[in-house]
């Protein structure tokens, strides 16, 4: 008995991690680089690691032909391995024909991502590589929740998506990681073919190269679950008696909006609201989304669009004292409006609407020493403006979507606004085919937010798509690709018109001559913020980019999205884009005329106090690198869904907003290793139980006398035998 | 691999000291202390071994067989540090120990004779503590999903089958065994040097050998990781032989007696001597408590009242 406790405590006393750099060759893996689990109201989604997905052998599927082994599971290759495998897969090979093997692989552990290194053009036709659905999503679509149609009934994406209900929404056995670095890329590839590989007469043999990964996330279930077991009451026994912490298992996805007002909004010192001004909201969303969220760029789905409004922004910014002056005039303002999270169920559109409705938007909190801007309402909206899916026209055709019924309640404003940019669209060569007929649905946009809000908010959204996406790689992994210079001499002039018919639009709108703004539009910083965000690999690597930065930026955050291109919404705002982009919008819209006399950033800061409607900010010009100081009137505001927002309880899982969540997750590093045959085990145990026989058998025939001896010495046999 | 490797690699390789810890020394305090012992004065060589490699390499560059013989030294002289500490420290171990009514530890085995045994207790803590050492990181790896070579492998293109492969464990369990039998005999060695270098000029013989053999046996392992295995393993169990052989000496045996110990244990064992005596032991307890006792007729017991009898009056 004492013989196996000493065993026992042997065993499971003794683990020690000495070896591992001669077992293990390990490649880390950063925060967002693998599909983890996120969640809606009713469904979780994404992957989690098991006992089962963790091990396996690398194989590799390079081409449509190597699915067949797949269904097979490699068992003609591997004979006598009968565990699981990794699957070394390029992502533009997750498609319609082969996402359901991939879903329904019994012998799969999970897929290692890697970008294919064949370019994608955009305007290259590859069948269904979008992770989005076929259909606007039911849970946030304003024609659903009124019940204006059933589900599905429109269709937007059918060409595009892999799968119907998108790939996003999909909750997999499977684990995925995505691999980045091209070195670490090598060493699997390299390990593979070593070990994997079938010798010349097609067999393989042990050893084999195998990998383990794990992705444990903490929440299951969904997020009413989730939000329910997150709340701090919940948690009472969880909490570090120390710290008073309790463990987060799954979080909100919230991040930054962005609003730029270049012309102010009436303010008063009394908290009487004033309804006497009337908006046009110019709008872009920031954010897309893959199966794998962070790596995801999103070069159509968002950065051709943001460079748009963008442009329009910096040409209305260099003449700001017009636009104010007309909109003085004519009490009508525009402004800009960046929202993120808007491709989870118009998140940050959702909340901005849900402000409105409680007065304390664009301006939250109101202290007594500072003057009290005037809310914003959702029935002061005239027009929601918003462009998407800019650079990939079919031709030179562009579409005005607008929601008929309202259309048909005021159509001169709307003819003449949709003119407006019919002119700035013809201006560089491009037709506008007006979508107006009476039953005209808006297709997924920030309007349907505002929609839900108001029934007066009009839709001009403006698209290279009539009834459904061209483009195919909508909210894809996919939606990065290779510009020739055709295509990108084409996509810049597609910016530029859509700048100029924004501006176009704008200033129609606020009553400016239109003709004093149209040919404004900056085809130069359009070439420049398309290379810098677009082609370049990160998006400070460009000088114009560097020196917008100037030293502000620091990579903090171990994740992807801060250290890659990605506009990924995400929990915990570990994103560079927001960023990027109030940075852009200062430079656009910000003006130092009024502060030339400002040296330093102390100095700058100190302005911004007890102001309401304006920001100072002390920010580098990207042409010069000269730091000054920009006066703007320019929020970034951290926008959370108000279903899971702690602070409006009231609202708390209501299906009006975005209930989308995310779980919090431990990440560890891809380890490669050497598999052996484990039917030496078997041997190995045979041997053990041979050697305790033998073991007993001979010290059995010793006894205390057999080293006892007595040699005649005295003092040995009185007990001193040393 | 897995768990099961693991746990049979464990078995396997300390069996042998499992087996000599159960017969004497589990049942003795004492002796556990000083298992014990043995096992910290080898950590301490090993301290002090490590020291000087990390100082070594600092300015030599190649250290390995000058570590490796310091290393050895080192333990060698640990052993002798034991032994005088240990001999310092007999007379109260003995009060402790002695039986009796001035005994305070009742039930202890007295040290009367008791050299080889001491020897044998404190070099198997030496033992044991060595293999493992030498084993437990590649057994905890023997436990995980994969097996060592692959960052090398990686880097040459081609797996060092001397490093890997599927025989490890066998290779790990045979060393771990040498390894902590070896402590056994060498201890034996040196402390009879020890005991006897004030009074016999030959009395340097067994610690020579024991440091010679340890020197030897710590070259042939070197071997290994050449692909010498199957030359390695059998040579050393031969060494091993020839040192338990010496010991037997040591302790007032001879070759002769040794061998013929050993035949007679091979005979026993393919006779399965130990079962038949078993059995037959067995055998003659229940035919000793089959055979009846004496007859009641004969114990003269009396016929109660009004009962016939078949007794006829003389």
């Amino acid at each position: 008995m004492k013989s196996w406790l000493a065993i026992v405590l042997l065993i499971g006393g003794v683990r020690c991690d000495g070896f591992s750099d001669q077992v293990f060759k390990t490649l880390y893996i950063g925060e967002g680089n693998a599909c983890y689990r996120t969640f809606n109201k009713t469904h979780e989604f994404g992957c989690q690691a098991t006992k089962e997905n963790e091990n396996g052998l690398i194989v590799r599927i390079d081409k449509q032909e190597d699915f067949e082994n797949l269904e097979s599971c490699w068992r003609a290759l591997y004979p006598a391995f009968n565990g699981k495998f990794w699957a070394l897969l390029p992502v533009n090979l997750i498609g319609r024909n082969t996402i359901s093997l991939l879903k329904s692989s019994e012998c799969l552990a999970g897929v290692i991502l890697y970008n294919s290194p064949q370019p994608q053009h955009p305007e290259e036709e590859i069948t269904s590589a979008s992770h989005d659905a076929d259909c606007p999503n039911a849970a946030s679509d304003y024609y659903f929740q009124n019940k204006k149609e059933e589900y599905c009934e429109r269709k937007i994406n059918s060409g595009g998506s892999i799968t119907r209900d998108g790939l996003m929404r999909t909750d997999w056995r499977i684990q995925m990681v995505f691999i980045d670095k091209s070195d670490d890329l090598s060493v699997i590839e390299r390990c593979h073919s070593l070990f994997n590989i079938p010798k010349e007469n097609g067999t393989t043999g042990y050893p084999y190269c195998g990998m383990s990964f794990r992705l444990a996330n903490m929440a299951a279930g969904n997020s009413e679950i989730c939000n329910r077991r997150g709340k701090s009451e919940a948690k009472l026994f969880q909490a570090n008696f120390d710290s008073g912490e309790v463990p987060q298992i799954c979080g909100a996805m919230h991040s930054d909006n962005i609003f730029a007002f270049p012309t102010p909004i009436p303010s008063s010192r009394s908290n009487e609201t004033m309804n006497s001004s009337k908006y046009m909201m110019i709008t872009s969303r920031m954010d897309s989304f893959g199966m794998i969220p962070e790596i995801s760029v999103g070069e159509v789905s968002v950065l051709t669009s943001i460079i748009s409004v963008i442009a329009a922004a910096r040409s209305m910014g260099t003449q700001l004292e017009k636009w104010q002056k007309a909109s003085n005039e004519s009490n009508k303002n525009v402004f800009f409006a960046f929202f993120n999270g808007e491709s989870l169920d118009y998140i940050g559109s959702g909340a901005a609407a849900y402000q409105m409705g409680k007065d304390i938007f664009p301006q939250r909190k109101i202290r007594p020493d500072i003057v009290r801007i005037h809310p914003i309402h959702a029935n002061e909206i005239d027009y929601v403006l918003e462009v998407q899916q800019i650079g990939v026209s079919k031709g030179r055709k562009y579409y005005v979507h607008v929601d008929g019924e309202r259309y048909d309640k005021n159509k001169t404003s709307t003819n003449k606004l949709m003119d407006r940019i019919e002119r700035g669209l013809r201006s560089h060569g491009f037709d506008l085919e007006k979508l107006t007929d009476s039953g005209t649905r808006v297709p997924p946009a920030s309007w349907h937010s505002f929609a839900k809000a108001d029934p007066t908010v009009q839709s001009l959204l403006i698209a290279p798509f009539k009834e459904e996406y061209e483009y195919r790689r909508i909210n894809s992994i996919l939606d990065k690709n290779q510009w020739t210079n055709d295509e990108k001499e084409k996509a810049i002039q597609e910016i530029e018109a859509v700048a100029t018919s924004i501006l176009a639009a704008s200033a129609d709108y606020v009553g400016l001559e239109t003709d004093d703004v149209v040919a404004k539009v900056d085809k130069a910083l359009i070439a420049t913020l398309f290379d810098c965000l677009i082609v370049s690999n990160f998006w400070f690597d460009c000088d114009f980019m560097k020196k917008l930065d100037g030293d502000r930026y620091h990579k903090l955050f171990n994740s992807y999205g801060f250290n890659e291109k990605s506009t990924y919404i995400s929990m915990e705002t570990h994103t560079a884009f927001p960023t990027v982009l109030h940075w852009l919008t200062i430079f656009a819209l910000g003006s130092d005329k009024e502060t030339l006399n400002v040296k330093s950033e102390t100095s700058c800061s100190h302005l911004g106090e007890f102001q309401a409607m304006y920001t100072y900010t002390w920010q580098p010009s990207p042409y010069t690198g000269n730091f000054s100081c920009l006066k703007s009137s320019i929020g970034k505001k951290v926008m959370v869904s108000p279903a899971v927002d702690p602070y409006t309880p009231e609202e708390e899982m209501n299906t009006r907003y975005s209930t989308w969540m995310e779980s919090v997750y431990v990440i560890e590093s891809v380890n490669l290793y050497l598999m052996e045959d484990t039917s030496f085990e078997y041997t190995m145990l045979i041997i053990a139980v041979l050697s305790a026989l033998l073991s007993m058998f001979a010290v059995g025939r010793c006894s205390e006398s057999t080293f006892i001896v007595d040699e005649g010495e005295p003092a040995a046999e009185g007990g001193e035998p040393l | 691999m897995g768990y099961l490797l693991t746990i049979t690699c464990y078995i396997a390789s300390f069996s042998p000291s499992i087996a000599l810890f159960y017969s004497f020394i589990a049942h003795d305090p004492v002796r556990i202390i000083l298992f014990f012992l043995g096992a910290f004065f080898w950590l301490v060589s090993l301290l002090i071994s490590s020291l000087a490699w990390f100082g070594l390499s600092s300015f030599l560059p190649n250290t390995f067989l000058i570590s490796l013989t310091f290393c050895i030294i080192v333990q060698e002289f640990a052993r002798v540090a034991y032994f005088a500490l240990l001999k310092k420290a007999q007379k109260g171990l003995n009060k402790i120990t002695r039986q009796g009514q001035i005994s305070v530890a009742p039930g202890v085995s007295d040290l009367h004779n008791a050299r080889h045994m001491l020897a044998l207790v404190c070099g198997l803590g030496m033992g044991v503590i060595s293999a493992l050492f030498y084993t437990m990181n590649a057994f905890a790896v023997f436990s995980g999903p994969g097996t060592i070579g692959l960052p090398l492998a990686l880097e040459t293109g081609e797996i060092d089958p001397n490093r890997a492969g599927k025989y490890l464990p066998l290779c790990y369990t045979l060393s771990a065994i040498l390894l902590s039998l070896f402590h056994v005999t060498w201890t034996i060695m040196v402390w009879d040097t020890c005991h006897k270098i004030d009074r016999i000029p030959s009395a340097f013989v067994p610690a020579a050998a024991a440091l010679i053999s340890h020197l030897l046996v710590a070259f042939l392992s070197s071997l290994n990781s050449r692909g010498f295995y199957i030359v390695v393993f059998p040579v050393q169990f031969l060494i091993l032989l020839i040192c338990i052989a010496y010991c037997n000496v040591i302790m007032g045996g001879t070759i002769s007696s040794f061998i013929n110990g050993i035949g007679q244990s091979i005979t026993d064992g393919i006779t399965f001597k130990g079962i038949r005596t078993l059995i037959e032991e067995r055998k003659m307890r229940t035919q000793r408590q089959s055979v009846p006792d004496e007859p009641m007729t004969e114990r003269g017991g009396t016929a109660t009242e009004g009962e016939e009898t078949n007794t006829v009056d003389a």
